[in-house]
């Protein structure tokens, strides 16, 4: 804590620390820079701090102070400042006192409130539980979010709405596993996105995406398609070619692999060949699942008729341009020459209002199925659940017991199963069959309030600091929705049962096992997702007008090259400082092009190197610029909040009511975004947030707001320099990152707080701090790396523990 | 109890309960001494769009005697029950000066009579529109006042024809001269909204037994949560309580259903979404109309064929193009033939929503003698986009209020609007005018 400081502050500072009570060491400080607005009488923003006593008496109160002081924030820059070496030591005090204090403070694991499963973690559940891979929880109601995530037991509720689709998912659920899934009628899905309007391109373009893929002409859609099966896909088209131009051929992907191409013609009306409406389907296998739909046309450019000079032009015969020179009027007394004059005059303006060589899109696409549905006789999935015959003695004992063993993730007592089994033997009596009869049991078990949440007990054993560890099968529950959000598979159960799941060395190698494991991308795309707003890019909509390159197409691949990116990250076991500077990342050639980096070309992910461009780590990646920018322009506030709350823990309060809007038609016009924001800080009680959020953001202006690069905002070249509220400068954004990166502890210890808090299902309370700062500096020795982190978090003791239970009288 | 023109409100003894359940008229809800009953006259529109071959159409003479033509032919055992209008306009879908853009003026005048503002930006203008003016007088007797279908996906954004917001031809009601009303498109959607969640696939012993298996179930599951909430700390039991408050809102809610004895079950099962032909995708929006009127959800509603300017394609009768383009067939004979079959083949479509109309009893009826059905577009040549002597087919008895069974040519310049307030004139809502209309339109109840 004495690091970094010169002799003559440090010296200052052991003065202090020679009594822990507020009166003899801080109090001078605090008498002359605080107590004139800070005091009982007045309580400048509600805090008084002349009545304090010591800091483990209020320590939420002392951190505060300790962090506006160390930002500069306080005293307000109206007040004189105190030289910077007293501020220094007055910081490293408090800090030091609160350390002290946690440290003191018992142990405490704190205790999760039972959690239900979520959406993601039902449906994982039930494919794992039964191998059916659809999604009943798809038509649940959204799951409410606390902390930033959707799987905080306090926040999750319940619903008679829910409890009724619970009811109704696992009658399907068990129906489908019996007797296989319901046979699915042929319905229609259709994406149709709204209008576009094209560049008018009279001529041909020779160098030009020539798979279309990535041309604004394309059609991409994420559809979900029900079942394995054959699918009508029916692709319809807008537009116009002049007279004479060839078939289109219209090129069909799924997945970024082309699987068809399908050829297009239609009449001429007279003036051009009318596109509205022409449409062409073919019929393919698709498999069940969310699938990257896309069309477009290919060889755009071609076929054309000659006089648009593009590459192969057409061979049908072009009709001759209709006269119009009968609609001149010709002047009386004209010469020759004004005549010519003015037919070569009609000629050009016709010539421009000619139908412009790229005016035909996809207008809509729809894929009706499915068709041909391989009939399974579930075989596999009774055979998992059905594991005797009827006739076999106590065969619906069996079957039951070892279904609820899994759904409820523990063993199961003779007597708990005997309300299961006495629902199999009365429905028998009423003449259901054994199937049917034992299929009411399974029903009911998905039902139970055992299935649908997480209750977790604890081993017998006498207290320990305030807590116990929590039973083996709590703890693999616990291990298998942390990495997996699903159910834990067989290893972990029979090590649970086995008692030995609690052992270091086999809890790490199951960890590891288990980040390998393909279920791991659920981390990817819950964690991450959620951590670093990905699921925003789905409903974000840029201003067409002024970002009329950004598509569906576009939008996937900034998901993409996030979700890539992480991926990396966890299948190499790489140092999550990665995250701040890695100077690679993941790109299609959409987004290459997108950045401007040569030399990528097809639809697939690759590692690409960052080197030479202003990029690195998530922080410059489209998809975290553009959902901390708004539809119609950046804003350094949310992107300086997004990196505050995101990478550095520090969450911003709320704007204060009635702050009046930013002058937006100014923008770029009046002055640069950063000169009309400089005028909103004058004021000291603004200040006091935007001094953080700002600087920060501004560092980030290069980028527009879905992540190009530019150098002007409007008419006016963007400055990208900023200072820290402790006074650090920089110039630009790779600057900013280079002191980001120096706050290595910090980031850290952020990282571990929001990826505990994910892995607990609980918002982190002040005696958890001293559980991140332990795991943030043990995986400091380790590089940073992402597995240390899970196993720490894995190892630490709000995760193996729980605090008691208050007295129940 | 002196029962007045509104008899005891069927929805009377059903208050408080959260599921979408109806009853159809009982015996015991008939006015003590009247006769005759007075079941509510339902009025509905099918809209069908770009236009018809008027020479397949219009049967060349009138009266009741009049010869079916090719169009009409499908409709043959309803002659007795449809009229068919000729000579009605809508001279406010012209263009008066505003140059292209008939298809969105047709499909923004049908129902109001209005001629729309030209714009395709935010500030759109029409007028209000028969069917909800009827849905606006019948709100809180029914628990939906109005239902609007459609079976062409609504276009979202920007303009659809030469300048005109794709609102104008997304919808053909309007509540409000800046408020369209968008028709859904998924059954499955009207289908919940109508009826809720349940399952009417199994026959009542089936229904029974898997209602007392569900019943089951909840008393096994609440049993186990009370044992539970019993071993748990507070925060823990919270959540259970949740739960078990949740499975005893569900039972009471079974319960209820369960003594109602004359349960309305609607004749199919629900819908998965939309279905893969069109056919069958009519046929579901119609049988989800005849139910809704049939359980009395609602007594109005609008159904379209296809959005003004549809590209629909019609493979299973042999057209493949698209309608739009073929319908400005340019007089070429193979084109017209195309059209003609696609005219066909939509009366043979609402051939079939009479005859669901026609066998469903009502009061001492059958819905159709109690309803107003309206067919026909605002264009009629597509080719050259013209709004007079529109095709128009009236079926229904308006319970006694119309006389059909004949071919009624009206003079020249008679706005379709009048035919619009003789329905509301019919349907006890007296209005002075709607759009451009002049009067009632005559001859709809004489002979």
């Amino acid at each position: 804590m004495l690091d970094g400081m010169d002799t003559r502050t440090a010296l200052t500072v052991l003065a202090f620390m020679s009594s822990s009570a507020v009166g003899a060491t801080v109090q001078p400080f605090l008498a002359k820079n605080c107590y004139a607005c800070h005091n009982d009488q007045l309580k400048t923003a509600d805090v008084s701090l002349s009545s304090l006593k010591s800091v483990s008496d209020n320590p939420d109160l002392w951190e505060k102070v300790a962090t506006k002081l160390r930002d500069g924030t306080m005293p307000p820059k109206a007040m004189p400042r105190p030289p910077q070496a007293e501020t220094d030591a007055v910081v490293s005090w408090i800090k030091a006192e609160l350390s002290r204090a946690e440290l003191a403070s018992k142990p405490d694991p704190g205790r999760v409130t039972a959690r239900r499963l979520n959406r993601t973690e039902y449906n994982n559940t039930i494919r794992d539980l039964t191998g059916i891979a659809f999604r009943p929880a798809d038509d649940f109601p959204q799951d409410d979010s606390g902390y930033g995530f959707d799987n905080i037991g306090d926040v999750l509720s319940m619903s008679p709405v829910l409890l009724e689709k619970y009811l109704k998912a696992a009658s399907t659920v068990i129906r489908a596993a019996t007797y296989g899934p319901d046979k699915l009628k042929p319905t229609v899905l259709r994406s149709q996105p709204p209008g576009r309007e094209f560049p008018l391109i009279p001529k041909a373009l020779t160098d030009y995406d020539l798979t279309g893929l990535s041309m604004p002409n394309a059609l991409h859609a994420t559809m979900r398609f029900p079942a394995d099966g054959d699918y009508d896909v029916r692709i319809a088209l807008e537009g116009r070619r002049p007279n004479g131009s060839e078939p289109l051929h219209i090129g069909f992907w799924i997945d970024g692999t082309q699987t068809a191409t399908l050829e297009i013609d239609a009449p001429s009306d007279g003036g051009s060949i009318d596109l509205f409406g022409a449409q062409k389907n073919i019929r393919t296998h698709i498999s069940a699942g969310d699938h990257w739909i896309a069309a477009s046309l290919l060889k755009l450019y071609e076929g054309l008729p000659p006089s648009y000079a593009g590459p192969n032009p057409t061979k049908r015969p072009v009709p001759p341009p209709p006269d119009f020179s009968r609609f001149l009027k010709i002047p009386e007394g004209a010469t020759p020459k004004e005549i010519d004059d003015l037919k070569r005059k009609q000629s050009e303006r016709i010539e421009l209002n000619k139908v412009p060589a790229n005016r035909v899109w996809v207008h809509w696409l729809e894929a009706t199925g499915p068709f041909n549905v391989p009939i399974n006789p579930a075989a596999e999935t009774r055979k998992k659940i059905f594991i005797c015959a009827e006739s076999e003695q106590g065969c619906d004992r069996k079957i039951v017991s070892q279904f609820a063993r899994k759904a409820f993730r523990r063993p199961v007592s003779a007597q708990e199963l005997r309300p299961y089994l006495d629902l199999v033997a009365s429905e028998r009596k009423s003449g259901s069959s054994f199937d049917e009869a034992v299929g009411a049991a399974l029903q009911a078990v998905l039902v139970s309030p055992d299935f649908l949440f997480r209750i977790e007990h604890v081993e017998k054993a006498p207290a320990i600091n305030g807590g116990s560890p929590i039973d083996q099968y709590s703890l693999a529950s616990r291990l298998s929705y942390f990495l997996w959000s699903s159910m834990p598979d067989e290893a972990l159960l029979r090590s649970a049962e086995q008692h030995t799941l609690r052992n270091p060395q086999v809890l790490e190698a199951q960890v590891h096992r288990m980040l390998k494991d393909k279920r791991a991308h659920t981390l990817v795309e819950n964690f991450a997702g959620q951590w670093l707003e990905l699921r925003r890019l789905e409903s974000v909509s840029p201003d067409r007008e002024k970002f009329p390159e950004f598509d569906d197409y576009l939008r996937m691949s900034m998901r993409q090259e996030t979700e890539a990116f992480f991926q990396n990250l966890i299948d190499n076991d790489l140092s999550v400082l990665e995250l701040l500077d890695a100077k690679y990342t993941f790109l299609n050639q959409k987004l290459a092009e997108f950045y401007g980096i040569p030399g990528v070309q097809g639809a697939e992910f690759r590692k690409v190197d960052l080197a030479g461009t202003p990029r690195a780590g998530v922080m410059t990646q489209a998809s975290i610029l553009t959902v901390s920018s708004y539809a119609t322009r950046t804003s350094p506030v949310l992107r300086g909040k997004w990196i505050l709350e995101n990478l550095l823990n520090e969450p911003i309060p709320p704007p204060p009511p009635d702050v009046p809007a930013l002058d937006e038609a100014k923008i770029g016009a009046a002055g640069s975004m950063r000169h009309q924001m400089e005028e909103h800080r004058t004021n000291p009680v603004c200040a006091s947030c935007h001094s953080k959020m700002d600087p920060l953001g501004f560092g980030f202006e290069n980028f527009n707001a879905i992540g190009q690069w530019r150098t002007k905002d409007g008419n006016f070249p963007i400055d990208a320099s900023g200072t820290l509220p402790d006074g650090r400068v920089f110039q630009g954004p790779s600057e900013l990152e280079t002191l980001l990166r120096k706050d290595k502890s910090a980031f850290a210890e952020c990282v571990t707080d929001k990826l505990l808090t994910y892995a607990l299902g609980r918002g982190l309370e002040r005696y958890d701090k001293r559980t991140v700062h332990d795991i943030a500096k043990k995986i400091e020795a380790d590089d940073y790396r992402f597995s240390k982190l899970v196993i720490e978090i894995v190892n630490s003791l709000p995760f193996q523990m729980r605090r008691g239970e208050p007295n129940k009288t | 109890m002196i029962i007045t023109g509104k008899h005891l409100h069927r929805r009377t003894f059903l208050r408080g309960i959260g599921a979408a359940i109806a009853l159809p008229m009982l015996d015991a809800m008939q006015p003590a001494f009247a006769a005759v009953t007075e079941p509510p006259v339902r009025l509905a529109f099918t809209y069908i769009p770009n236009g018809v071959t008027m020479k397949a159409w219009k049967p060349a003479t009138t009266g009741a005697d009049y010869e079916l033509t090719r169009i009409l032919q499908p409709l043959e055992r309803f002659r007795n029950d449809l009229f068919v209008l000729s000579g009605l306009d809508h001279h406010n879908a012209e263009s008066l000066g505003d140059g292209g853009g008939d298809h969105a003026r047709a499909g923004a005048c049908y129902l109001t009579g209005v001629h729309p503002k030209k714009t395709a930006g935010a500030d759109i203008q029409s007028g209000i529109s028969v069917d909800q003016i009827a849905a606006k007088a019948l709100d809180s007797t029914t628990r939906l006042s109005s239902l609007e279908l459609g079976c062409e996906d609504s276009r979202t954004v920007g303009g659809c024809d030469s300048g005109y917001s794709c609102a104008y031809t997304n919808s053909i009601s309007w509540r409000a001269p800046q408020t369209p009303m968008p028709p859904e498109t998924n059954p499955r959607v009207v289908f919940e909204r109508l009826f809720g969640d349940q399952d009417f696939t199994l026959t009542p012993e089936a229904r029974a037994r898997k209602a007392a298996q569900r019943k089951s179930i909840l008393d096994l599951v609440n049993n186990r949560a009370q044992r539970l909430a019993q071993d748990l700390g507070p925060a823990d039991r919270h959540k259970v309580d949740e739960y078990l408050t949740g499975i005893r809102e569900l039972e009471q809610r079974i319960a209820l259903a369960e003594k109602d004895q004359h349960q309305f079950t609607p004749d199919m099962e629900t819908p998965a979404g939309i279905p893969a032909a069109f056919s069958d995708y009519v046929k579901m929006m119609y049988d989800l109309q005849v139910l809704a009127f049939q359980s009395d959800a609602t007594r109005v509603s609008t159904m379209l064929f296809g959005r003004e300017a549809s590209v629909r394609t019609y493979g299973e009768i042999g057209v493949s193009d698209p309608h739009h383009p073929i319908s400005h067939h340019r007089n070429m004979p193979e084109t017209i033939e195309k059209i003609t079959k696609i005219n066909t083949y939509h009366t043979s479509l609402f051939a079939y929503f009479l005859e669901k109309l026609r066998s469903t009893k009502d009061g001492d009826g059958s819905l159709l003698d109690h309803s107003m059905i309206v067919y026909g577009g605002a264009i009629c040549d597509g080719n050259s986009h013209s709004h007079w002597d529109l095709p128009v087919l009236l079926a229904g008895r308006g319970d006694g209020q119309l006389k059909p069974g004949r071919h009624i040519a009206y003079p020249k310049g008679t706005p379709m609007t009048n035919l619009y307030l003789s329905l509301l004139e019919r349907m006890n809502v007296k209005m002075d005018r709607l759009g451009d209309s002049t009067g009632q339109l005559e001859f709809l109840t004489e002979l």
